[in-house]
């Protein structure tokens, strides 16, 4: 899996391309540990080319939900595909979280 | 014309072969019709099972023998697919632990216990045994 970042000031924005299973996953957690700063306030994280994500995947998107309510800031899941968006469903992340 | 593909491997169970599992999934059932949605679901629930074995199954054994049977047969209206996993590790019903609360809010979420719960949904039917090693059985068909 590809991890794209874009950095402006206390927002971050992450593009991933490629399929998030539990190796990806290990992956993205080391590099959200780097993003997830304290000061950070807008979070997100392009979906668009990643059609598939195991529940290791939703654990970090659950991880950085928490760290960014701790911040007072927000994480918004942009272009989030078909398949993807029923493990949120069916985990029932659907309505805690923010879709663009 | 009805058609059965099939494909084994014997693997150990570490994460390094997760991409040939996921792949050669994807190999046997696309042959057999299936469309991405159906070969997604059936990665994603042997993902959660294989790397569970490959993280807990063995504890700290030097060898992991893993098996995996994908066997999948279509016809001219309909598809079916049936993947069998089995491990010598220690005897452990995946499916028997209870359901995770899927209402809790965000804060009050925990790191596990959604892997399997999104096995349980994604497929058609899926069966627990033990015979001297821990057998999976799980079936997934679709409409061509």
């Amino acid at each position: 899996m590809k991890i794209e970042k874009i950095v402006e000031g206390n927002k971050t924005e992450v593009l991933l391309d490629g399929r998030l299973d539990t190796n990806a996953a290990t992956e993205f957690a080391k590099e959200m540990e780097t993003i997830l700063t304290p000061d950070l306030k807008e979070l997100v994280i392009d979906m668009q080319n990643c059609g598939y994500m195991a529940s290791s995947g939703l654990r970090i998107v659950v991880n950085a939900q928490k760290t960014m309510d701790a911040n007072q800031g927000t994480l918004v899941l942009r272009n989030v595909p078909g398949d993807v968006m029923e493990v949120f469903d069916m985990t029932g992340l659907a309505d805690l979280l923010t879709f663009e | 014309m009805a058609d059965t593909l099939e494909k084994q491997l014997d693997i150990e169970a570490d994460l390094g072969n997760l991409d040939l599992v996921l792949d050669t999934i994807e190999e046997v059932l696309s042959a057999a019709g299936a469309g991405m949605k159906i070969i997604k679901a059936c990665q994603l629930s042997v993902e959660e099972l294989f790397v569970n074995i490959a993280n807990y199954g063995y504890a700290d054994a030097k060898e992991k023998p893993c098996s995996i049977n994908i066997q999948a047969k279509c016809d001219d209206t309909k598809g079916n697919a049936r993947i069998e996993l089995r491990d010598k590790g220690l005897k452990f019903d995946p499916f028997a632990k209870e359901d995770p609360d899927i209402t809790l809010k965000i804060k009050d979420r925990g790191v596990g216990g959604m892997g399997i719960y999104m096995t349980k949904n994604l497929m058609d039917s899926r069966e627990y045994k033990y015979d001297n090693e821990n057998i999976v059985i799980l079936e997934k068909s679709w409409n061509l």
